[in-house]
């Protein structure tokens, strides 16, 4: 009897270590040789298809709400194609680990959203499909490069198209430069903060003028536009590399810091989106004014304006000392696809397609207009905030503002956003005009896949360093050893 | 007579069909993934690049480990947060339960105040740590508090708290100025805290089982030393801890393997910065391996090997709980044979 147990039981676990085994030859079939992609499952055509005419299902995930406007807006040209739409939000990595555990496990969605910060890691592992053959579709709509650099893997391959372009700029309350400079203007706020020795001395004419005034929120606004200032990528030749430009953010965080120029709202905590309706105050009850927040296009629309309802028309936008982007959207087909016609499709129409983008930058997805597609979408959604309160929100739906990813409809849509919502929120700026300047100047060659985990580090490096608790060459170990934790095949000698 | 041996083996059959699902279970679901995780710690495995082909590495996951400071530097964090959260832990369950149980106190409602300590069980680790953390925020209830106490005013005019931890607001026309220590910055406090939440979690538990042990020590022995004229500390240092030493045996072990495991609160304690804490003073071993599980990004020129890296973390980990529940075990045998109390316990149980 016991034998037999026994027997059942390492049965159980040879099975089980088959299983194990196989599930690794798999993947190892599943990409051949490093680098090198199989051949997508179907033909990707860059001609167009008829409306209509496609069939099947499609599943969609996503880490944000913007992707399922696409899809709703999909079906109006193909309604025969049933669409199943997954949101998972990415905190805590929850949306990239669950598409890693999907792909491991072999049962993948169609068609993905990746954000910036983890689409290198994507596009790099194998797991997109080739769509260099839309590659004119890209053209024809005269995308930004750097958009496209980022969606193109070592191979050369575009495995990933974006909608969006991200360049990032300066947003500033005019009634503080009104308060303190008499002017308002963004020409003259620009002059005021065209590079970092201007922009410390205007922050110290600010902290001059009153005490209550800072000039950004916090210290870690300048990270993001610093990390876009590199001549050479994070790992370079197998190495661990710091450039320059990067290294500097340690004394420019500390001046900060020490001069007390900084409010030490971090970015996205309650005290920074607070601060936007001029309602952060300290404990006494003292309003706490800040005048600056570094922020990309999609900033505007995303960001300030839902957060800033009670300060609309007090808003400015500059280019600033940087010329950074920041975040983005890509969307991407998976090579082990059920439905790859219909995810080539879904991902000609949401980032290629012409009208699509015209529609979603114009704001003509109205939450109107998308139930009139599909009757089914609520009007009203209901969802629980950061107090555990019940919230109700508009239904989705996508305003107008967002820039997207076409040298030809910017230039296009410029006149549009003359008397656009954006441009009253911005005391009649033309926000499309000024990132359209911008977008010209980005360069995000230096992009790796290991870059937002370096980068994380690199943040808490200079944070501690400003706070007195390292020296900086105990800092900069402090993130060696981090990086080295999660990077150790590096070369560490 | 043969007959009933026969029958008897015929049970027995029957016994291993019973157990079988649960051995199944344990075998598919717990010994399979141990057995697994131990082969993959030899290997360069990942969960990021779906290319890379399973290669045997030999021990260089243990030694790349080893070569880590972050990790090395996480066994004493691990230590410090566990021994910061048990000595108190243990104490006060011991002390409640002493005043629970006591004859002379006499508490009444002890089943509620119970039931009481034992609600922050209830909840997830993950959530009990975000939670503190809006506690403690800078504009926080803990900061408004200290602020409207005049604490922080009087914390800052003593000098207690060096500048870089404060956010002073000078206030205008008049107004007074405000003032906010950032909590959430200060290592120390941060630390304590971790110890803190670990505590406020696990002590109702530990006073459920040591209220459960102590409720098994014979009433009569109570009773006699009262008899005798004992005073309350004689009767607990000589009575209630020496019969007590195998429930809190096995308290220590299991607390021990659990502390030793620790992850949740460190790693999500400190939402808005470094999981782990500013400075990684409270990255412990399993927030170590988890990083390098997730964080583990394939570059662009050397080999990722994540999840084998991890695994052999994992194995780390495990000799580190086996190493010390041995020690722990073998030093209580040793303590144990030095007293001759077995022969007492049954003097004094018998009853009538």
């Amino acid at each position: 009897m016991k034998k037999l147990l026994a027997l059942m039981l390492s049965m159980v676990m040879v099975l089980g270590l088959a299983a194990g085994c196989s599930s690794d030859e798999d993947n190892e079939g599943n990409g051949g040789v490093q680098g090198e992609a199989p051949p997508p499952p179907v033909e990707v055509k860059a001609e167009e298809v008829e409306e209509g005419s496609l069939e099947g299902n499609l599943v969609v995930w996503s880490f944000t709400d913007e992707v399922e406007v696409m899809t709703v807006a999909f079906k109006d040209a193909q309604p025969n194609v049933n669409i199943s739409y997954v949101m998972t939000p990415d905190r805590e990595d929850q949306f990239k680990t669950s598409l890693l555990n999907a792909i491991m496990g072999g049962n993948v969605p169609d068609v993905v959203s990746l954000e910036s910060a983890f689409v290198r890691e994507f596009v790099e592992n194998g797991s997109l499909m080739n769509l260099s053959s839309l590659k004119p579709l890209s053209d024809a709509i005269e995308a930004y490069d750097f958009m496209v650099d980022i969606g193109t893997s070592p191979d050369g391959a575009i495995r990933a198209y974006t909608y969006q372009v991200t360049p990032g700029g300066v947003f500033y309350r005019r009634s503080i430069a009104d308060e303190v400079w008499g002017d308002d203007s963004p020409e003259f706020v620009q002059s005021k903060l065209s590079n970092m020795d201007n922009f410390l001395a205007a922050a110290q004419e600010l902290k001059a003028h009153s005490p209550n005034i800072y000039m950004v929120a916090s210290v870690n606004e300048f990270y993001n536009p610093t990390y876009n200032l590199r001549n050479q990528a994070w790992i370079t030749d197998g190495k661990l590399v710091i450039d320059p430009k990067v290294e500097g953010l340690f004394e420019l965080a500390k001046t900060f810091r020490d001069e007390d120029l900084e409010a030490r709202a971090g970015q996205w905590s309650n005290e920074w989106f607070s601060s936007m309706r001029s309602e952060l105050t300290d404990p006494a009850g003292n309003e706490m004014k800040i005048f600056t927040y570094f922020l990309p296009t999609w900033g505007l629309p995303y960001v300030i304006m839902p957060n800033a309802t009670s300060t609309g028309g007090d808003w400015g936008l500059v280019h600033g000392p940087f010329n950074y982007s920041w975040g983005g959207t890509w969307i991407g087909a998976m090579n082990d696809a059920t439905n790859p016609e219909n995810a080539v499709e879904f991902v000609k129409f949401a980032a290629l397609n012409e009208d699509n983008l015209r529609n979603w930058a114009t704001g003509i997805y109205t939450n109107e207009y998308l139930r009139g597609i599909d009757p089914t979408l609520p009007a009203v959604r209901v969802s629980v905030n950061d107090d555990g309160e019940e919230e109700e929100e508009p239904g989705i739906s996508q305003g107008p503002g967002d820039v997207v990813n076409s040298k030809r409809l910017v230039a296009e849509l410029e006149e549009f956003f003359d008397t656009a919502a954006t441009s009253v929120f911005l005391g009649g700026q033309n926000n499309y005009t000024m990132f359209g300047a911008i977008a010209g100047n980005v360069q995000l060659k230096w992009t790796q896949a290991s870059d937002g985990t370096i980068q994380d580090f690199f943040g808490d490096a200079v944070g501690n360093y400003i706070s007195g608790d390292r020296t900086r060459e105990e800092s900069l170990e402090d993130f060696r050893n981090d990086v080295r934790n999660v990077l150790p095949d590096l070369d560490w000698s | 007579m043969k007959e009933r041996i026969r029958t008897g083996t015929k049970a027995d059959r029957w016994g291993y069909v019973f157990v079988a699902p649960f051995l199944i279970a344990v075998a598919i679901f717990t010994l399979y993934p141990i057995i697994n995780m131990v082969i993959m710690s030899f290997t360069n495995a990942t969960n990021r690049d779906f290319t890379q082909s399973l290669r045997f590495l030999g021990f260089s996951n243990y030694t790349t480990v080893f070569d880590n400071d972050r990790f090395m530097s996480s066994i004493g964090n691990t230590w410090k947060l566990w021994i910061m959260n048990f000595i108190p832990q243990l104490g006060i369950a011991l002390l409640l339960s002493v005043w629970f149980t006591s004859l002379r106190l006499r508490l009444k409602f002890i089943g509620i105040f119970r039931t009481i300590f034992y609600l922050p069980n209830l909840l997830m680790p993950a959530t009990v740590a975000a939670l503190y953390n809006m506690l403690i925020g800078n504009s926080g209830p803990l900061n408004r508090m200290l602020y409207s106490l005049g604490i922080s005013q009087w914390l800052v005019k003593m000098n207690l708290v060096p500048e870089n931890y404060l956010l002073i607001t000078p206030g205008m026309d008049g107004a007074p100025d405000g003032i906010a220590v950032i909590l959430t910055d200060i290592p120390s406090f941060m630390t304590g805290m971790v110890a803190y939440m670990q505590w406020w979690l696990w002590f109702g538990t530990t006073i459920i089982i040591v209220m459960a042990g102590m409720t098994s020590i014979s009433v009569s022995l109570y009773e006699s030393a009262y008899v005798d004229g004992a005073s309350g500390g004689t009767i607990f240092f000589k009575i209630t801890l020496p019969l007590l030493r195998p429930v809190m045996l096995y308290i220590l072990v299991t607390s021990l393997v659990g502390g030793m495991q620790i992850m949740d609160i460190p790693y999500m304690f400190n939402v808005n910065g470094r999981p782990g804490g500013r400075l990684g003073e409270f990255d412990t071993m399993n927030v170590v391996m988890v990083h390098q599980y997730f964080h583990g990004t394939r570059n662009p020129y050397g080999e990722t090997r994540n999840l084998g890296l991890a695994a052999a973390a994992g194995m780390m980990i495990f000799g580190v709980i086996l190493i010390a529940t041995i020690v722990l075990l073998l030093l209580m045998r040793i303590g144990k044979d030095k007293e001759p109390k077995k022969e007492k316990t049954r003097k004094g149980g018998v009853r009538a």
